[in-house]
């Protein structure tokens, strides 16, 4: 009989920190961090917060009010996170926070954003290599200092972090302040590019966008981020539908001009899950678009009034269809794959009506009418909740005028120019007059 | 082609843009104190006719390689005839096609003064000029500091709209109030600080030093912004220097300094040379400020003494 022998199968801790830094963005690990305190901000109404409608009514409470500030200061040498919500107790940071990964003892039905139990630990080992954590709370919080490189050479099993318990405090008190020091160096070199700070500030108003000024204030810098909400009009398709646990509510619509003219990065799918935007503008093949036989066409600039939101809400956010960062849709999922067929149909309604605005007879629909067309604005959430509805395009309007076009010799027109003693006129011009001289001589109209 | 501004704006009477060109003569000399061989340098700028950056870059720093960029065709033999130097090569070019089209192969002080407010064609030279220069170069940058023609009726919502889709990322700390009027060259100031940072962030050669900072204004909002792109070593050597010299400019920070306009006759100019340049209770600003004048108004003017011009008709 063979020899049974056990492999050693343990983990590598540089392979767990390469493997969880690598494929996450900057940008993504910050929000990493605020969707921790944003979890914590919203922890007394998660109960309310299971269906589309639940989030509808606590949008429309009065009672709740932001309770939660957060704070980012970034800077060359170090980062910093701050914020005054509940806190962390000791407990809950010996058994729970620092474990890779969750348990389904973990796993907290409170929770609308945490996932998969890897966020916090992900978004500090991309920052940096000297992690001090402070938490405050009314049962006792805990510190940590921790140096990663050291941590990562220790080969002492199981994995565990020195944290130390703090006092209990009062609830006005409590809170949690994470500091990352001795920064990586691209982090370093990119929150100095005089870009990135402007990319989070863009990327908190979208992704907490519902949160914002309703749940949480969250300051970069010293300046507070302001929500981007992108509403759509009233005339719009919508559907809803629930798989497996989890409900999605689809709509479709015309959005709303600013400065007179349809913005790129207001238009096209928007995806939401739990509240957090996870897909912003999209018009790529993710979310349907560029497959002109089963999906919609390719997105151009005569689409870019269309506005779609996909609002899907569950109380296991594990069975959202988003990926491990929340950035980023699971296109494997089958509530996405569902999904996606239900929002090629509800679009395709729109898009129909917006290939039509450019006509051969040269009649179009002009930005303004379309305001018209789209009615009044309403909010995602009120959408979300709102019974199945269809887009009604405009009558089309019998145009008076047609345009004329076709081609001419310059040499032509130049002679005809040059006959009406006008040598400047250009094609147009002389295209009107000829026309104008057949119908007045020759057809006899006046 | 867009007109150049030469074609109807005198630069004879700006006493705060004369401010301005002479602080930043001051910075290069600086720069030169501190190791830095600026008369082997050649400089490039926009003279339009006048050539007056061009004549005091000569005089004080001893630079005497030097290309003026005009893009009208027009203003362009006004430009050639006008060079008061036969070492001055008028081109008649864009900011964008000179960059493109020059190998930057020698040390470069480089003054692009646009016509117009912020646009992307400036963030373009920005970050086409930021792969060329070589460690020692220096740029700056000069823009209308209020709204472009095309914002000037548009609300603020809009005009927030416009930036974001015009200028991208640089413009992402923008804030609507920043745009509006009484504001507007914050949101400038922001958009230009982003775009060189960002342009120069690749380097890993050296580091771009912010060394100068400004606004000021004659009969329009105008900004300033520039540095050098240096080695560590040659950084340091700089800031001591510069905070010793130019202690008002901002040093490291992204603060803009206000080059203040004084409307002063020489009786009172005489009363305010007196009164910054005596520590201690002084007679001189007491009378200054009985007449009115504020302490703040007394600190700019300490600050800005070497460089406020006198203008004085002459009858020949």
């Amino acid at each position: 009989m063979a020899e049974r022998l056990n492999a050693d199968a343990r983990p590598e801790k540089r392979l767990f920190i390469s493997l969880l830094t690598r494929d996450i963005s900057l940008v993504a690990a910050f929000l990493d961090l605020v969707d921790n305190s944003v979890n914590a901000a919203v922890e007394p109404v998660s109960d309310r917060l299971k269906t589309a409608n639940g989030y509808q009514q606590v949008f429309d409470d009065a009672t709740v009010q932001p309770s939660v500030n957060v704070y980012l200061k970034l800077a060359e040498a170090s980062v910093e996170v701050r914020d005054n919500a509940g806190g962390i107790s000791a407990a809950t940071a010996e058994q729970h926070v620092f474990k890779f990964g969750r348990s389904a003892e973990d796993a907290d039905t409170r929770d609308r954003l945490s996932v998969y139990g890897i966020g916090l630990k992900r978004a500090i080992f991309k920052l940096g290599r000297q992690i001090t954590i402070r938490s405050d709370h009314v049962e006792g919080g805990f510190d940590l200092k921790l140096n990663v490189d050291r941590w990562a050479a220790d080969t002492t099993q199981p994995w565990t972090f020195p944290i130390t318990r703090r006092d209990p405090v009062p609830p006005e008190k409590c809170g949690t302040t994470i500091i990352v020091s001795d920064l990586n160096e691209e982090v370093s070199r990119r929150i100095c590019d005089g870009l990135f700070v402007g990319q989070l500030r863009e990327a908190i108003s979208r992704t907490y966008a519902f949160y914002i000024a309703k749940f949480v204030t969250i300051y970069l810098g010293d300046q507070p981020v302001e929500p981007m909400i992108v509403d759509i009009g009233a005339n719009r398709t919508s559907e809803t539908l629930e798989i497996d646990g989890v409900s999605c509510a689809i709509a479709a619509g015309i959005g709303d001009p600013q400065g007179g003219a349809f913005r790129d990065r207001s238009s096209g799918w928007f995806i939401f899950c739990n509240g957090r935007t996870v897909i912003s503008a999209d018009k790529s093949p993710l979310t349907g678009w560029a497959n002109p036989g089963t999906g919609l066409p390719i997105f151009q600039p005569k689409h870019r009034p269309f506005v779609g939101h996909v609002f899907f809400v569950s109380d296991d956010p594990e069975k959202l269809p988003w990926t491990t960062t929340k950035a980023g849709i699971n296109e494997d999922s089958a509530i996405w794959q569902e999904a996606k067929r239900h929002m090629v149909v509800v679009g395709r309604s729109v898009i129909s009506f917006l290939d039509g605005r450019y006509t051969d007879e040269g009649t179009e629909i002009a930005s303004a009418d379309l305001r018209q067309v789209a009615q009044e604005r309403i909010s995602v959430l009120s959408s979300a909740v709102s019974a199945r509805r269809s887009f009604t395009p405009p009558p089309v309007a019998q145009s008076e005028t047609m345009r004329i076009q076709y081609d001419a010799k310059v040499s032509d027109i130049r002679k005809i120019a040059q006959y009406l003693r006008r040598p400047g006129m250009g094609g147009a011009e002389v295209g009107r007059h000829t026309f104008l001289y057949f119908l007045r001589n020759e057809v006899g109209e006046k | 082609m867009a007109q150049s501004s030469a074609r109807w704006i005198s630069y004879d009477l700006r006493p705060a843009k004369q401010s301005e060109r002479r602080i930043l003569l001051d910075v290069l000399k600086v720069a030169a104190e501190a190791g830095l061989p600026l008369p082997t340098y050649r400089y490039v700028g926009m003279g339009a006719v006048r050539f007056y950056d061009f004549l005091l870059v000569h005089r004080y720093l001893g630079i005497d390689r030097m290309i003026s960029l005009e893009h009208d065709k027009r203003m362009y033999r006004r430009a050639e005839f006008n060079a008061p130097f036969g070492f001055i090569k008028v081109k008649n070019q864009t900011s964008g096609d000179f960059i493109e089209q020059d190998s930057f192969s020698d040390l470069t002080v480089a003054w692009f003064d646009y016509d117009g407010g912020i646009g992307p064609h400036m963030l373009r030279d920005i970050s086409a000029i930021a792969l060329k220069m070589k460690l020692g170069d220096f740029f700056f940058v000069t823009v209308y500091g209020g709204p472009p023609s095309s914002l000037v009726k548009s609300s603020d919502v809009d005009r927030l709209a416009w930036f974001q889709d015009h200028l991208g990322d640089a413009a992402g700390e923008v804030t609507i109030e920043n745009v509006e009027n009484a504001n507007f060259i914050t949101a400038v100031h922001k958009v230009l600080i982003a775009a060189i940072k960002s342009a120069f962030a690749a380097r890993r050669d050296g580091r771009f030093r912010f060394l100068l900072q400004v606004q000021y204004s004659d009969s329009v909002p105008m900004i300033t912004v520039g540095g050098a792109f240096l080695a560590d070593g040659q950084t340091l050597a700089l800031n001591k220097n510069l905070a010793r010299q130019l202690p008002f400019l901002a040093q490291g920070g992204e603060q803009l300094y206000e080059i203040s306009s004084f409307h002063l006759t020489e009786q009172e100019r005489a009363l305010f040379d007196r009164a910054v340049t005596r520590t201690g209770r002084s007679r001189a600003r007491n009378t200054l400020r009985k007449l009115g004048f504020r302490d703040a108004e007394i600190m700019a003017y300490r600050d800005l003494l070497r460089y406020v011009p006198r203008y004085v008709e002459t009858i020949v």
